[in-house]
């Protein structure tokens, strides 16, 4: 990894955690459910972070490696609508297909932080749709998740820097599940009626 | 609190060596409505709580800065069956870990939590972990019950469902079919997994015990080889094992012994270092069987991993390289760590014997000999380690008689094993008397076999019961032998089949025969045949008069 990019991964880490810190030291004077709340809810997104980092950067040279198990989809897809850092009042609406297969071969795990960061890129830009999707295409299990923000191309509206470190992760899981030779994939198109529309394919 | 809490009744136990994270893991635990929750900091004390009180969750970290860690508490649970059948073990693991860990476990563990863990996560596999322990609730209660055939029937059941558990009932139907000799059968289970999902472990792991148990060693070879040379089965234990198998079945024992050496070096476990340096003693390579050996002894030392086993064949292989003084000390220093109990103390007495002989002091080996073969007095014939030491010990004392009739004890106790063979001729050789191996194998064997052949000829005459009486006469003479126990299954399968009968008691002696021979000879070629005899003889009565089969106990 170069120096550029642990200056900004640090960067980055280091803003959040100072907003985290200013939240616990106005707890500490002044306790009060709600704001502990959004308090958990940040450092559950700093923790996704650093745990994106880690499965990116800290898996040695042999690269991710993803541990396929026979996963219920509709099940999974219920199970990131209760996720720890989805920002209070964030929109989220679940769209399975009808007939989505009972299993799929996936590491969930993985998948799950995929299309966590994936949600949090959607959440940036969202006025106020998100939809998360799932179906069969091509002979694999596709992942949706569209938002109706100013599209593709469009300036980060939140003050927060991106460093693309989602859209890169969201790859490498993609890429660590194969099926013989064909390997999985993602995507960013623009969405039909306005916004951006992002999938992530599995063989 | 909550209301509608699924998860109340739960006992759970969390095994962490830190104070800390016990604590956080008890309070994620009480969040997800988990009231009672025990702690233990060590694998040692985990296993005196698991052993007084039946826990339906156990939450243990991979570390545990000791000896013994989370994946051998695991194993040793398992290996002597003291986790409670509806007890879930979630193993705890850093991110950094959990590759390795994984692909590279002897046991499966029901989940893998990576760190940070939160409550979410440990509700969420809960959840899925009892939903799939429901739904597979009919084959595993089959099981439990040693009824493979109903265990069939339920895995068959749950495939007509074809829901989400739906693979895993295939991977049932494939181990329960092999379980009951269906090989081909089996083979198509196992192809249709991995149509479904090329490149499945446990599929293509399947595959390789079908081929094995049909005998065919060259495919469970070239599959064995396929899987080890991919990037997800290189580290897989199961297929080392199984490639080892299928090169010994081919007559290739240095090649078998390479595996064990790559397997043991992939997992540098006491087990697998065990199981390596038991193949290198038996192939002679006892360069390799000491160091093995050696590891596995002090590698396991204050551990639960540890067996008393492993200081007696270290000596051994000492004794035979020539270095009498270093067993020596190794048994003393053994014997120090305190008492092993009897039949402990009569191996390490034949083997100092062994030493002592070749240290140039006849007394004392002589006096340590006696005191071993003393103890022997009234034992059955056994074909095992313990007495070819004690044949080793009198021979090393000029007792050659006692020496010649304990290796023919040992011999005879499963006349057709080629290794117990092997490791006769190398002991005669190693004193001195290499050239009367032949004579002694086959005269121990031939006499059995003239026996054997008598029966048979009863039983070619008509007289079947006489031919039965004098084939299970020799089993009570030599409990452990493989041929003469498929002799009385398939005898005892032909008298069924003659007498038109379900007699019980002679088809629950059928299956005991099996369920022996499955220990002595695991996944071997001829017990599948013989379990497949037992299912057309029953087919076959079943189909002529109107019986229903008698269910297995």
């Amino acid at each position: 990894m170069n120096r550029e990019l642990v200056a900004l991964l640090a960067h980055d880490l280091k803003n959040q955690l100072g907003q985290l810190e200013a939240e616990l030291a106005g707890l500490s004077l002044q306790p009060e459910a709600a704001r502990a709340q959004r308090a958990h809810q940040h450092c559950a997104q700093l923790r996704q972070r650093l745990v994106a980092y880690l499965t990116l950067y800290g898996g040695g040279a042999q690269g991710l490696r993803a541990q396929l198990e026979d996963e219920a989809p509709a099940e999974f897809l219920r199970t990131l609508e209760r996720i720890a850092s989805r920002p209070e009042g964030a929109p989220l609406r679940l769209c399975p297909a009808a007939e989505l297969p009972p299993f799929w071969y996936f590491d969930a795990r993985l998948v799950r932080l995929a299309l966590e960061a994936a949600l949090h890129n959607a959440w940036r830009f969202a006025r106020s749709e998100v939809s998360l999707g799932a179906r069969m295409q091509g002979g694999g299990l596709l992942f949706t998740v569209e938002d109706d923000g100013p599209g593709l191309g469009s300036q980060d509206p939140s003050a927060q820097s991106s460093t693309g470190l989602g859209m890169q992760l969201c790859a490498t899981v993609a890429r660590a599940h194969r099926r013989d030779a064909v390997r999985g994939r993602v995507d960013l198109l623009p969405r039909e009626g306005g916004g951006t529309r992002f999938e992530l394919w599995l063989p | 609190m909550r209301v509608d809490n699924p998860f109340a009744g739960i006992e759970a136990l969390v095994v962490d060596d830190m104070a800390t994270q016990q604590t956080t893991l008890r309070s994620q635990l009480h969040m997800v409505g988990i009231e009672h929750v025990d702690a233990a900091s060590s694998a040692e004390e985990a296993l005196r709580q698991i052993r007084n009180k039946r826990f339906q969750l156990i939450l243990c970290d991979y570390n545990l800065n000791s000896k013994t860690d989370g994946q051998q508490l695991f194993e040793y649970l398992r290996d002597h069956k003291i986790l409670a059948p509806d007890c879930l073990f979630f193993m705890i693991t850093a991110e950094s870990h959990y590759a390795a860990v994984a692909s590279a476990s002897e046991q499966v563990p029901d989940a893998y939590l990576l760190k940070p863990i939160t409550a979410g996560d440990i509700e969420e596999r809960l959840k899925t972990q009892l939903e799939k322990r429901q739904a597979l609730l009919p084959i595993t209660k089959a099981i439990a019950k040693e009824d493979p055939n109903a265990a069939l029937a339920a895995a068959e059941e749950l495939l007509a469902r074809k829901d989400r558990w739906y693979m895993q009932a295939l991977q049932y139907k494939g181990q329960l079919q092999l379980q009951l000799g269906m090989v081909d059968e089996a083979k198509l289970s196992y192809q249709q997994a991995l149509q479904l999902r090329p490149g499945l472990l446990w599929a293509q792991i399947g595959l390789m015990r079908a081929h094995k148990a049909a005998g065919a060693f060259e495919a469970c070879r070239n599959l064995a080889q396929e899987v080890l040379a991919s990037r997800e089965g290189a580290k897989c234990l199961a297929a080392h094992d199984l490639l080892a198998e299928a090169l010994e079945g081919l007559g290739d024992t240095a090649a078998a012994l390479e595996v064990m050496k790559q397997a043991a070096q992939a997992v540098p476990s006491t087990r697998r270092q065990r199981l390596m340096a038991e193949t290198a003693y038996r192939s002679g390579d006892l360069g390799a069987a000491k160091q093995a050996y050696a590891r596995a002894y002090k590698g396991s030392q204050g551990s639960l991993m540890g067996q008393p086993q492993d200081a007696l064949a270290l000596a051994q292989s000492l004794v035979e390289l020539g270095e009498s003084q270093e067993a020596l000390t190794l048994l003393t220093e053994a014997h120090a760590r305190g008492t092993r109990g009897a039949a402990f103390d009569q191996v390490a007495l034949a083997i100092k014997a062994q030493a002592l002989a070749a240290a140039g002091e006849p007394e004392r080996a002589k006096a340590a000999a006696q005191q071993a073969l003393d103890m022997q007095a009234g034992a059955g014939s056994k074909g095992d380690f313990a007495t070819l030491a004690l044949a080793r010990a009198a021979l090393a004392t000029g007792q050659n008689e006692r020496g010649l009739e304990l290796m023919r004890q040992a011999l005879c106790a499963d006349h057709e094993n080629k290794r117990m063979q092997q490791l006769v001729a190398r002991a005669l050789q190693d004193h001195g008397q290499g050239e009367e191996a032949e004579a002694l194998i086959a005269s121990a064997t031939q006499s059995l076999k003239t026996r054997l052949f008598e029966a048979k000829r009863l039983l070619r005459s008509g007289k079947l019961d006489e031919a039965l009486e004098a084939i299970e006469a020799e089993l009570r003479e030599y409990p452990e032998n493989t041929t003469v126990l498929l002799e009385c299954a398939q005898m005892n399968c032909m008298w069924l089949r003659l007498n038109k009968s379900l007699d019980a008691i002679r088809l629950d002696r059928v299956r005991d025969y099996l369920a022996r021979l499955e220990t002595l000879l695991p996944g071997h070629e001829r017990v599948a045949q013989m379990r497949r005899y037992l299912r057309e003889t029953l087919a076959a009565l079943q189909r002529d008069g109107n019986f229903s089969i008698s269910r297995e106990k």
